[in-house]
């Protein structure tokens, strides 16, 4: 493999970010997501929930041990931030990368790249582009979200540090099986739009199984591990022993869908 | 000497319809080869498949010796796709070095690299513009400009002056000569006097199938028969009139209308049988328009394909 391909694709592809109409609306949609969700933290929204009757609340979501854990142990402003980051990943994820070889497919441009350089490259050179993409928007998010705990949560500096490194690192390594999600469907579908409405509908369905289906068949919440949300509670369990398994099988997901992803790929006509 | 390609077997389905049928050929590197046939032969399935945009059904492909999409391939081959398109929002000289880069210029060389394309297909002046903001024949050249960036060993046009003005297309087809001193071309064209005035040889494919891969002068019969565009329609008895010459093999008069005299004689007889016949033709009070030696290539490429 020719890494300097890679890194020709890569830089061009996140070039391309700015000229691309989706991309665009994409970030529109999220710019003003966040902003409204950061103005309302750093409002002081995340400090009810430190107080009795917000964790009692909190608690009706979480474990009552979690909900103490991440909003009276911890700087309540960054979990807050967290439990939101972490509900929003798939819906911001599945749009934010839902054109990776899709529109190279869809128009044939593909056919301009494969005598300069393979197959591979290309697949991963839109995979990488993606998760830059989706990881730098994380982390400008996730340095606002701190700053913010840094101002209004009344706890030690490097806490905040080190809880806002745990915070985002688990952000972004949730958002990364995602990313290779919509590497298959886009490579599949060959339409960034159809990617986005079939993934949309696994996960829903996934949801309605796990949720209608589970009250007569309990051995129904298995089928949720299709996707890798069924980790989530894990990965926002203060037990660090949870995290690192949940972390784990990340990386399991990670590997499969971007196999799969490869495979679809690799063996289409374009 | 290794050939330029060698395809054996190759065939590819599309769900149930056959688009090239155990085509096996074997091209050498030198002057360019036209690529013809009628739609649906099976033109951009064969370059597809060349260049590993699509898989075969059946069959190998060798490029310069090795399978396509093979790493030692890339930037030795280029290719116009007949239906690729640029992206839409980024200005053609961005595009331009980006696919340069890929081909191991450096960011500075690769900019100066698509400049040098551009003025190779005119287009200098509008590099900076956006695909959207072009005509479909500046499109046209913007996509021709990519396949002669570096210097490549295997350039394949496909459809490489269809919908361009006369004068455009004449400069791509002097592109197309000068470049061919270093590269081989494949050039897939409908236009059959152009393929004639720039190839050395033709492939024809007809249903998918390779029914012929000759040289030009070989498939038209050059040496061997004499073509003429008559002013009226010919007499009743001039094919036996023609026969009557010892040189003369064959005599073809062309459809009603046509006003078309195709005479063939013995390769043998050369100049001397030429001469003869266009004496015999005067005799005969048949006066002619316009005289060829052989056939063109659109008749011949007509029959080959009809008669398939």
């Amino acid at each position: 493999m020719n890494w300097q391909h890679v890194g020709v694709l890569v830089y061009y592809d996140l070039l391309y970010i700015v000229r691309s109409a989706t991309r665009i609306l994409f970030l529109v949609f999220y710019g003003i997501f966040w902003f409204w969700f950061l103005w309302k933290l750093g409002e002081g929204m995340a400090t009810w929930l430190t107080q009795p009757e917000g964790n009692l609340i909190a608690s009706w979501i979480l474990e009552e041990e979690a909900a103490r854990i991440l909003f009276i142990e911890r700087p309540a402003t960054l979990s807050a931030y967290f439990l939101i980051a972490m509900t929003m990943v798939p819906g911001f994820v599945i749009w934010g990368a839902s054109n990776q070889t899709a529109a190279d497919i869809k128009s044939k441009h593909l056919r301009f790249l494969m005598p300069r350089c393979g197959r591979f490259e290309i697949y991963l050179g839109r995979f990488l582009g993606a998760v830059l993409f989706i990881t730098l928007l994380e982390v400008v998010v996730g340095i606002i979200a701190t700053l913010i705990s840094l101002q209004i949560d009344n706890m030690d500096v490097a806490m905040v540090l080190l809880y806002a490194l745990q915070v985002n690192g688990i952000v972004i390594a949730y958002s990364l099986p995602y990313v290779a999600l919509m590497a298959i469907l886009s490579a599949w579908m060959a339409s960034a739009g159809l990617a986005v409405v079939i993934a949309m509908s696994i996960y829903s369905v996934l949801a309605m199984v796990i949720g209608v289906f589970s009250i007569r068949w309990p051995e129904s919440v298995w089928v949720g591990y299709l996707l890798p949300n069924a980790l989530k509670e894990q990965l926002i369990n203060p037990d660090g022993s949870l995290i690192l398994f949940a972390l784990a099988a990340l990386v399991v997901y990670l590997l499969i869908y971007f196999w799969l992803g490869w495979y679809i790929f690799r063996v289409r006509d374009v | 000497m290794m050939p330029m390609i060698e395809t054996q077997g190759l065939s590819k389905n599309y769900a149930n319809t056959r688009a090239l049928d155990q085509v096996t050929v074997s091209l050498e590197r030198g002057k360019p080869i036209g690529l013809v046939g009628p739609n649906g032969a099976g033109k951009t399935t064969f370059f597809s498949l060349l260049c590993g945009f699509i898989h075969p059904t059946s069959g190998t492909v060798r490029i310069l010796g090795h399978p396509p999409l093979h790493r030692a391939l890339y930037g030795r081959i280029t290719i116009l796709p007949q239906d690729a398109a640029l992206i839409k929002t980024v200005p053609i000289i961005t595009q331009l070095t980006f696919f340069a880069q890929l081909q191991g210029f450096s960011r500075k060389t690769a900019r100066q690299e698509a400049q040098r394309v551009l003025e190779c297909v005119n287009l200098h002046k509008s590099g900076h513009k956006l695909p959207d903001s072009l005509s479909h024949g500046m499109l046209k050249r913007a996509a021709m400009a990519q396949a002669f960036i570096g210097k490549t060993e295997l350039v394949l046009l496909d459809e490489p002056t269809a919908g361009l003005d006369p004068a455009t297309a004449s400069k791509i087809r002097d592109l197309i000569r000068t470049t061919a001193k270093d590269s081989t071309f494949i050039v897939s064209s409908h236009n059959l006097s152009e393929i004639e005035d720039i190839c050395g040889s033709v492939l024809i494919l007809n249903r998918g199938k390779l029914v012929e891969y000759k040289t030009i002068s070989e498939l038209v019969a050059r040496t061997t028969c004499l073509t003429f565009r008559l002013e009226a329609p010919p007499p009743e008895t001039v094919e036996q009139t023609f026969l009557n010459l010892p040189e003369v093999t064959k005599v073809e008069i062309g459809a009603i209308g046509e006003h078309k005299l195709i005479i063939h004689y013995d390769e043998s007889a050369g100049n001397a049988a030429q001469i003869q016949i266009i004496q015999v033709l005067h005799q005969a009070g048949i006066s002619f328009l316009e005289m060829s030696r052989g056939q063109s290539l659109e008749n011949k490429v007509l029959e080959i394909t009809q008669n398939d």
